[in-house]
C-alpha cells in the first residue's frame, strides 16, 4: 500500500505542478500511515528485547555537505589552525590573495550540529558526508558528538585533516574519516539524489518529504540523498554533482544552511513520525 | 612567549637540544637521499607553511649521472688497476690564460700559501731564508757541513749520496762535465764538446731502452712461466688422481675389526672405553632424535582407515602363510617359547580350546549363540580326545587336560597330515641329526659332504699299510649289486674315486664340535617347535580380514565360526568394519550400508537376549558387546553420514510400523482373552536400547534433525498411546520417558508426554487408592494401569523392599519377575528422572516451570513417603525428598507467582544512537609530531633511531643500485669483447651446418655413392649404396 502511494518525483521541467500536486495529496497521506502503523503493531507481537541495530544497514537519508571550506593554516607561532575569516583576515588577503569572507568553517559547524542533533539522526536514519572546497571527502559517523564550541570544532577539523581519521575517545570506533573520491561511489544503487538551493523547486518541508521519501523508513529500497552547500556564497551545482536529479528549495527565502537542514529534517521526521 | 617560540622552532624541523647540529644545508643533505625524499611534496596542504628551506627538486637522472661519471670510472679503475693523474697546475688547461698569467697565478698561490699564519709560528723558521727557499745540491739540502763535504769529495762522482740516481744527477747537475776523468784531455785541459754531450745522451737513451726491453722480457717470461706452471699443476692434478687409486691408505676396516675384538675381549684401554661410551650415547641421541620427529599434521580419517586395513591384511597374509607352512621371513615375534609358560599355560590353553570347541558346537546348533545354555555342552566332549603338541611330543588329552595317550618318537606318522608336511620341510635339517646318531654304525651310508678320514689307496698299499687322511665325501656311488662306494676329496687336494666303505671312517668329532652341533640341534628344535606352535595358532586364530556379511544370518555364522566369547564377536565386527570401511574405497558404500543395517538388527538381537538371559557373564558380556557395536556404528556414521541416515530412516519406518502393528495386536488380544498374559504393545528391550543409541550417534540438541526429531516424536507417541498393562510395560515406559528427558535436557525442550508419564508413574505409588486411579495430570496410557492389579498394589510392593541402597532398575526378565525389587527400582528411577528434568529446566521457561511441572508436583504430594500405613523404605524416602526439593526449587514455589507480562517494543532510549565524543587533542598544544607525549630523552632516541634507519636503508639501496649498475656495465663490456669471437665461431658453425645440409640434400636426391649424410630413408638408401634419383618417391 505504501509503495503504491509512494510518489516518484516529477521531472524538473514541471516544477510548479508538482508542488501543487503535493499540496493536494497531503491530507489523504495520513490515513495509510496510520493503518500501516496499526498493522505493524499487530504483527509485532513479540519483537526482540534487544534494541534493533541499524548501524550495519544503509541509512535511508544521506546528506552531503558540499564545498565546506576546511583548510589548515600554520600561524606565526607554528600552531596549526583552521583557516577562517576572523582570525586570518590579513593572511588571506596578503598571502593567499583571496577574499577572506569565503573561509567560513563555522557554517559547516552549524550544519553539522543541526544534522547530528536532529531526532532523525538519533533514530539512526541519517548518514552525513562532507566535501570540502579542496575536494577532501569526509565520512561522518552518525554517532559522533560534534564539539559545541567553534574552537574545539576547529581543532578537531585540523586534527582530522592531518591524521585523516578521528576515533572515539573511549572505544575504537572511527567517527570521522577522510575517504576517497568520488562521492558517487558511496551512494547505494538506486539512490535518488537532490540538490538544495534557494533557486530550486519550492516545496514545503512536509510536502517535500512526502514527495521524495517513502512512507516508512524500512520500506525504502534505496536511500534518498540531499546535497546541501556549506559555503558562504554560491550554489550547489549539477556540474559538480551530475547525479543530482533536481534542485529543491524548502523556503521562499534564502536560508542559512543550518536552517534549511533543520526544515528538511523536520519534514522527514514529521513524515515518518519520528518525534 | 619565548618558550613557545622555542617550541615552535623545534617542531618546525630543527633537531632537539643535545643533538649535534649540522651547519649548512649542503653538508646536511644526504647525497643519496636528496633526490628521493625531497621530491615528495608536503602530505597535507597547509597554508602559510614555510617551505622555502626545501632544496629545489633535482632531476631524476642525477644518481644515474653520478654513477656513470664517477662511480663507473672508479670501478673501472679499480678493475684495471691503473691510476689517473689529476693535473692541478693552475691554468694549464685554460685557453684564455697566457703563460704569464699562469705564472702569476701560480706565484700568487705560492705566496699566499707561504703567507699563512701558520708559518709564523714554525719553530724551524731559521732554516729557511727570507724567501722560504731551500738550496739543494744533488737533491740534498745544502748546509755548511754539506758544503765542506762537497769540497772534500768534489771528484767523487760515484757517490750518489743524494736521493737521485748517480747518472741522473750527473746529467742534471753536472754542468756537462760528465766523466771528467774519462774525457780526453787536450793540451788545454780536458775538453768537452757538444758531440760528447750527444754521445752521452744517446748512451743514456740506449741504456734506458735496454732497461725497458729487459723489464718487458722479464714480464713476458713471468707470464709465460705462470701459464706453464698452471699447466703443470693441471697435469699433476690429473696424474695424482691416477696415483691416488694406487695409493694404499691405512686399513680402517682392520682397525674396526681389532677394536671390536678388543671390545669383546674386554681389553680396551681407558681412552677407547670412554670414547666407546660416548659413541654409544651419541647414537642413542640420534636415535631419539629420529624417533621424536614431529609430523606437521594429523592423519586424515582415510589414512587412518587405510593404515588399519593394511595392518590387518599384513597380519592375515602372515597367518595364511603360517597355516601353509611358509615361514620365510617370519620372526615369530608373537609366538612365545617358554617351557614354564608352556607347562603353566597348558591347562589354560586346553581350557580355551575346549571353550572354543564348545562355541563351535553351539554355533552349529544355534546361529544366535546369545542364549548360553550350559546344559548341552557336556555331552560328547569326553569321548573325543584331542591331539596336542607339547614339548614332550604329541599327546592326546581328554577334556580335563589329562594326558591319555602319549606317542613315541617313531609314531610321528600318526600325527595329522600337517606334521607329515612338516617332516618334508625339515628333512634337510633332520638328516644331520640322523648322521650324528648313526656315528657308531659303520655300515650306515655316509651322506655327501660328510667329513671323513679315508685310507688313501688302501688296496694298492704294501702290506696294507694304512694312511688315513682327512677329506670330504663328494659323491656316493651305488652299484647295481647294492655295494656302496664313495668319492672322497682329500683336504690336501687329492681325489679318490670308488673308495670302499671299510676304508672310509667318519671323523670323530671333538667336544666343541659336538657342543656346537648340540646347540644347533637345540636351536632347530626350538625353531621347529615355534613353527609348530605358530602354525597351530594360525589355524586356530580368527582371520584378520573379513568380507562384510550382507545378512544377519551371515554375520551370525561368522561369529559362530570364529568367536567363542562376546569380545571375539565384537572383534569380528570391528575387523569387518576396518577391512571394508567406506574411507578405504568409495565403492564400499553399498556394502557398508547393508552391514550397518545388519549391525542394527544384531544390536536389537543382543538387546533382546539381555532381556531373556541377562548379561551372560564375562564370557558373553552382552552390555560390552552393545558398547562395542555402538562404537563401530559411530565410526560408520562418521564415515558416511548419508548412508547412516538412510539406514536409520528405514529402520525408523520399520520400528514405527512395528509399533503400530503391536498396538493393534495387543488390543485384539486383550479383547480376545483377558486372563492370559497379554502381548505387550511396548517395544522390546533391544529396541529400547537401540533408541538410546540414536542419541549417541546423532546430535540431540539440533532444532530439527532428520533422525533424532522423528525418534523424539515416536517416543512421545509411544508414551501417549501405548497402554501400560504390566510391570514390563511400566519399565519400558519409564525407560522411554527417561530417553525423552535425556534427549531434551541439553536443548531445554519441554516434553509434556514425558512429564505426564513421570507424573502418572509416580502417582501409581500414591498412598491413597483414589489418587492412584485418578487420571489427573497424566497420560492416557496409564489409565489402563488402574485396572491392572499388580500395578495398583505397587505401593504395598514397594514397602517390602529391604535394601539399604537406592534400587537400580534392570532390564532382565529375571529382575522384573521379582516384583518387590522392580517396584522399588521403578519408583527410584522415575523420581530420578523427574529430579533431573526439573534441574535441567531450571530457569529455562521464564516463570512457566510451575505450570510445566504441575503434574509432577501434585504426584509428589500424593506420594507421602512417611505415611503411617505405607511408609516408604529409607533410601526411597531420601530420593523422594531430593526430587521434591529439586522440583520446588525449579518451580520457585516459595516465591509468589509473577503475573504474565507482555513484551513491549524497544523504547526510544533503546533504539537511539549512542553518541560518542571524539578523541580531541588540545588545539593550542597540537603538533603533528610523531613524538607527541614522549619524554625529551625518548624523543631524541627515537629520532636518532629513525634517522639511522632511514640512512641505513638509503645507503643499502644506493649500494645495491651501484653494484647493479657496475655489474651491468661490466657485462656490457664483456659482451662487446667476446662479440667478435662469438661471431666468428657462429660463422664456423654456420659453415659446417651449411655443408651438412648440402650433403643431406645430395643424399636425399639419391646420391648412392655418398656416405655419411642424409636422414631417415634416404640415409638407409645411401648406406645400401644403390644408385638412383628419387623423384616423387620413385626411381
Amino acid at each position: 500500500m505504501a509503495k503504491k502511494k509512494k510518489e516518484v518525483p516529477p521531472p524538473s521541467s514541471s516544477s510548479e505542478s508538482s508542488s501543487d500536486s503535493d499540496g493536494e495529496e497531503e491530507p489523504p497521506a495520513k490515513k495509510p500511515r496510520g493503518s500501516e502503523a496499526a498493522v505493524s503493531s499487530q504483527l509485532e507481537l513479540a519483537p526482540a528485547l534487544t534494541p534493533v541495530k541499524n548501524t550495519g544497514k544503509t541509512k535511508p537519508i544521506i546528506v552531503l555537505l558540499d564545498q565546506a571550506t576546511v583548510e589548515t593554516i600554520k600561524n606565526r607561532r607554528g600552531v596549526y589552525e583552521l583557516l577562517n575569516c576572523d582570525d586570518h583576515r590579513d593572511l588571506c588577503k596578503k598571502k593567499l590573495h583571496k577574499d577572506p569572507n569565503i573561509f567560513r568553517p563555522d557554517i559547516l559547524h552549524q550544519e553539522l550540529l543541526a544534522l547530528l542533533d536532529s531526532p532523525l539522526n538519533k533514530a539512526g536514519m541519517l548518514k552525513i558526508y562532507i566535501q570540502t572546497s579542496k575536494n577532501v571527502l569526509i565520512d561522518v559517523n552518525p554517532a559522533i558528538r560534534i564539539p559545541r564550541t567553534y574552537k574545539r570544532f576547529a581543532g578537531l577539523m585540523v586534527q582530522l585533516l592531518h591524521k585523516l581519521k578521528i576515533k572515539a575517545s573511549s572505544e575504537s570506533t572511527t567517527l570521522l574519516k577522510v575517504i576517497k573520491n568520488p562521492f558517487s561511489q558511496y551512494l547505494p544503487p538506486g539512490t535518488r539524489c537532490y540538490g538544495m538551493s534557494c533557486e530550486g523547486t519550492l516545496y514545503s518541508p512536509v510536502a517535500m518529504a512526502k514527495a521524495l521519501v517513502p512512507a516508512v523508513p524500512d520500506d525504502s529500497p534505496a536511500p534518498t540523498c540531499f546535497v546541501v552547500g556549506a559555503m558562504s556564497t554560491g550554489h550547489v551545482t549539477i556540474e559538480d554533482h551530475p547525479y543530482i536529479e533536481k534542485m529543491m528549495s524548502v523556503s521562499e527565502y534564502p536560508l542559512s544552511g543550518a536552517a534549511a537542514l533543520s526544515r528538511l529534517t523536520f519534514g522527514i521526521e514529521h513524515h515518518w513520525g519520528i518525534v | 612567549m619565548g618558550k613557545r617560540k622555542n617550541r615552535s622552532k623545534r617542531s618546525a624541523g630543527s633537531l632537539p637540544k643535545g643533538l649535534p647540529h649540522k651547519k649548512s644545508s649542503s653538508t646536511t643533505v644526504n647525497p643519496f637521499e636528496c633526490s628521493a625524499s625531497r621530491h615528495k611534496g608536503p602530505k597535507h596542504q597547509v597554508h602559510n607553511r614555510n617551505i622555502s628551506n626545501l632544496a629545489p627538486k633535482k632531476s631524476n637522472n642525477a644518481p644515474q649521472q653520478r654513477r656513470s661519471q664517477h662511480l663507473l670510472q672508479q670501478a673501472l679503475q679499480r678493475q684495471k688497476k691503473a691510476n689517473t693523474f689529476v693535473d692541478k697546475r693552475i691554468g694549464e688547461y685554460d685557453q684564455h690564460m697566457s703563460s704569464e698569467q699562469q705564472n702569476m697565478a701560480r706565484l700568487v698561490r705560492e705566496r699566499t700559501r707561504r703567507s699563512k699564519k701558520s708559518t709564523k709560528y714554525q719553530l724551524n723558521d731559521d732554516n729557511y731564508d727570507d724567501e722560504g727557499m731551500i738550496l739543494t745540491h744533488k737533491g740534498k739540502v745544502i748546509d755548511d757541513e754539506m758544503a765542506e763535504k762537497s769540497i772534500l769529495l768534489s771528484d767523487d762522482d760515484e757517490d750518489d749520496a743524494g736521493n737521485l740516481d748517480a747518472m741522473d744527477t750527473a746529467l742534471h747537475f753536472g754542468g756537462g762535465n760528465m766523466n771528467k776523468s774519462a774525457a780526453p784531455s787536450g793540451p788545454y785541459g780536458p775538453t768537452t764538446t757538444t758531440a760528447d754531450m750527444a754521445l752521452n745522451y744517446s748512451q743514456r737513451k740506449t741504456e734506458l731502452d735496454d732497461l725497458i726491453i729487459r723489464r718487458k722480457t722479464l714480464k713476458a717470461e713471468r707470464i709465460k712461466a705462470r701459464a706453464q706452471q698452471e699447466d703443470v699443476i693441471a697435469d699433476l692434478d690429473g696424474a695424482f688422481k691416477e696415483l691416488s687409486g694406487m695409493l694404499q691408505f691405512r686399513d680402517k676396516e682392520q682397525e674396526i675389526k681389532t677394536h671390536i675384538q678388543q671390545k669383546r675381549a674386554g681389553t680396551l684401554d681407558k681412552d677407547a672405553q670412554e670414547m666407546e661410551a660416548w659413541h654409544q650415547e651419541i647414537r642413542e641421541y640420534t636415535f631419539q632424535g629420529k624417533r621424536a620427529k614431529a609430523t606437521d599434521r594429523t592423519k586424515t580419517t582415510e589414512e587412518v582407515a587405510k593404515e588399519e586395513a593394511e595392518r590387518l591384511h599384513e597380519l592375515e597374509t602372515r597367518r595364511l602363510a603360517r597355516m601353509n607352512g611358509d615361514f620365510s621371513d617370519d620372526d615369530f615375534s608373537d609366538v612365545t617359547d617358554d617351557e614354564e609358560e608352556n607347562s603353566g599355560n597348558k591347562r589354560k590353553r586346553q581350557k580355551k580350546q575346549a571353550a572354543k570347541k564348545k562355541a563351535k558346537k553351539k554355533a552349529g546348533s544355534n546361529p544366535d549363540e546369545l542364549d548360553d545354555d550350559d546344559s548341552d555342552d557336556s555331552g560328547d566332549e569326553e569321548e573325543e580326545l584331542k591331539a596336542k603338541f607339547t614339548p614332550d611330543g604329541l599327546v592326546y588329552v581328554n577334556k580335563k587336560g589329562e594326558i591319555v595317550k602319549r606317542l613315541g618318537e617313531d609314531d610321528d606318522d600318526g600325527d595329522d597330515n600337517s606334521n607329515a608336511k612338516e617332516e618334508d620341510d625339515d628333512k634337510s635339517s633332520s638328516s644331520d641329526e640322523e648322521t650324528a646318531e648313526n656315528d657308531d654304525d659303520p655300515k650306515a651310508t655316509l651322506a655327501v659332504g660328510t667329513r671323513v678320514q679315508g685310507n688313501y689307496r688302501a688296496k694298492e698299499q704294501y702290506k696294507e699299510r694304512e694312511h688315513w687322511y682327512d677329506g670330504v665325501i663328494s659323491k656316493v656311488n651305488t652299484s647295481e649289486g647294492g655295494t656302496i662306494t664313495y668319492n672322497v676329496d682329500y683336504n690336501d687336494g687329492d681325489f679318490e674315486e670308488d673308495v670302499e666303505p671299510q676304508y672310509v671312517r667318519p671323523v670323530k668329532k671333538n667336544k666343541e664340535e659336538l657342543m656346537a652341533e648340540e646347540d644347533k640341534n637345540e636351536e632347530e628344535r626350538i625353531l621347529k617347535r615355534k613353527r609348530q606352535k605358530a602354525r597351530d595358532k594360525a589355524r586356530q586364530e580368527m582371520p584378520f580380514v573379513f568380507e562384510a556379511p550382507t545378512t544377519l544370518d551371515a554375520l551370525h555364522d561368522l561369529i559362530a565360526k570364529y568367536a567363542s566369547k562376546g569380545s571375539d564377536a565384537s572383534l569380528i565386527i570391528q575387523r569387518i568394519h576396518a577391512a571394508n570401511s567406506v574411507k578405504l574405497d568409495r565403492r564400499n558404500a553399498e556394502k557398508m550400508q547393508n552391514f550397518y543395517d545388519v549391525l542394527l538388527r544384531r544390536f536389537i538381537a543382543v538387546g533382546d537376549a539381555i532381556y531373556t538371559s541377562g548379561d551372560g557373564g564375562p564370557e558373553l558380556g552382552r552390555y560390552l558387546q552393545l558398547d562395542e557395536i555402538t562404537k563401530v556404528l559411530y565410526q560408520m556414521t562418521q564415515d558416511s553420514p548419508d548412508c547412516a541416515a538412510a539406514v536409520w530412516g528405514r529402520r525408523f519406518g520399520i520400528l514405527q510400523n512395528a509399533h503400530a502393528k503391536r498396538l493393534r495386536d495387543a488390543e485384539f488380544e486383550r479383547d480376545a482373552d483377558e486372563d492370559d498374559q497379554a502381548l505387550s504393545a511396548w517395544p522390546s528391550v533391544g529396541t529400547i536400547l537401540l533408541f538410546r543409541v540414536v542419541g549417541h550417534l546423532f546430535p540431540v540438541t539440533d532444532r530439527r534433525h532428520s533422525i533424532v526429531t522423528p525418534f523424539i516424536l515416536l517416543f512421545g507417541q509411544m508414551l501417549a498411546q501405548t497402554p501400560v498393562e504390566s510391570m514390563y510395560d511400566l519399565v519400558s515406559g519409564t525407560m522411554i520417558a527417561g530417553l525423552l528427558v535425556e534427549y531434551s535436557r541439553e536443548a531445554k525442550r519441554v516434553v509434556p508426554e514425558a512429564i505426564g508419564f513421570l507424573a502418572g508413574a509416580i502417582r501409581l505409588f500414591a498412598t491413597d487408592s483414589e489418587e492412584r486411579t485418578s487420571p489427573r495430570h497424566s497420560v492416557p496410557t496409564l489409565e489402563t494401569a488402574a485396572g491392572v492389579p499388580s500395578l495398583v498394589e505397587l505401593r504395598q510392593l514397594t514397602i517390602a523392599y529391604k535394601g539399604e541402597t537406592v534400587p537400580v532398575l534392570r532390564l532382565e526378565q529375571s529382575h522384573l519377575s521379582d516384583s518387590t525389587c522392580s517396584a522399588a527400582s521403578i519408583l527410584a528411577t522415575v523420581l530420578h528422572f523427574a529430579e533431573g528434568y526439573a534441574k535441567s529446566l531450571d530457569g529455562a521457561l521464564s516463570f512457566a516451570e510451575r505450570e510445566a511441572f504441575a503434574g509432577i508436583t501434585h504426584s509428589l504430594l500424593c506420594l507421602k513417603p512417611n505415611s503411617k500405613k505405607y511408609p516408604l523404605p529409607k533410601p526411597l524416602q531420601v530420593k523422594t525428598a531430593s526430587a521434591a526439593s529439586a522440583v520446588a526449587n525449579t518451580c520457585k514455589l516459595d516465591q509468589p507467582r509473577k503475573p504474565l507480562a507482555r513484551r513491549s517494543k524497544p523504547g526510544v532510549s533503546d533504539t537511539a544512537l549512542k553518541s560518542l565524543a571524539p578523541r580531541l587533542e588540545d588545539p593550542e598544544r597540537y603538533s603533528r609530531s610523531k613524538d607527541k607525549g614522549k619524554s625529551a630523552l625518548q624523543v631524541a632516541a627515537d629520532r636518532t633511531r629513525r634517522e639511522y634507519k632511514r640512512e641505513h636503508k638509503a645507503v643499502a639501496r644506493e649500494l645495491r643500485l651501484d653494484a647493479a649498475f657496475v655489474e651491468e656495465q661490466r657485462r656490457k663490456d664483456e659482451a662487446a669483447k667476446t662479440k667478435r669471437a662469438r661471431a666468428e665461431r657462429n660463422k664456423n658453425f654456420a659453415w659446417l651446418e651449411g655443408e651438412q645440409a648440402a650433403m643431406n640434400q645430395q643424399v636425399r636426391q639419391g646420391g648412392g655413392l655418398l656416405k655419411g649424410g642424409g636422414m631417415g630413408a634416404a640415409k638407409a638408401k645411401a648406406k645400401s649404396a644403390k644408385l638412383g634419383i628419387k623423384k616423387g618417391g620413385k626411381f
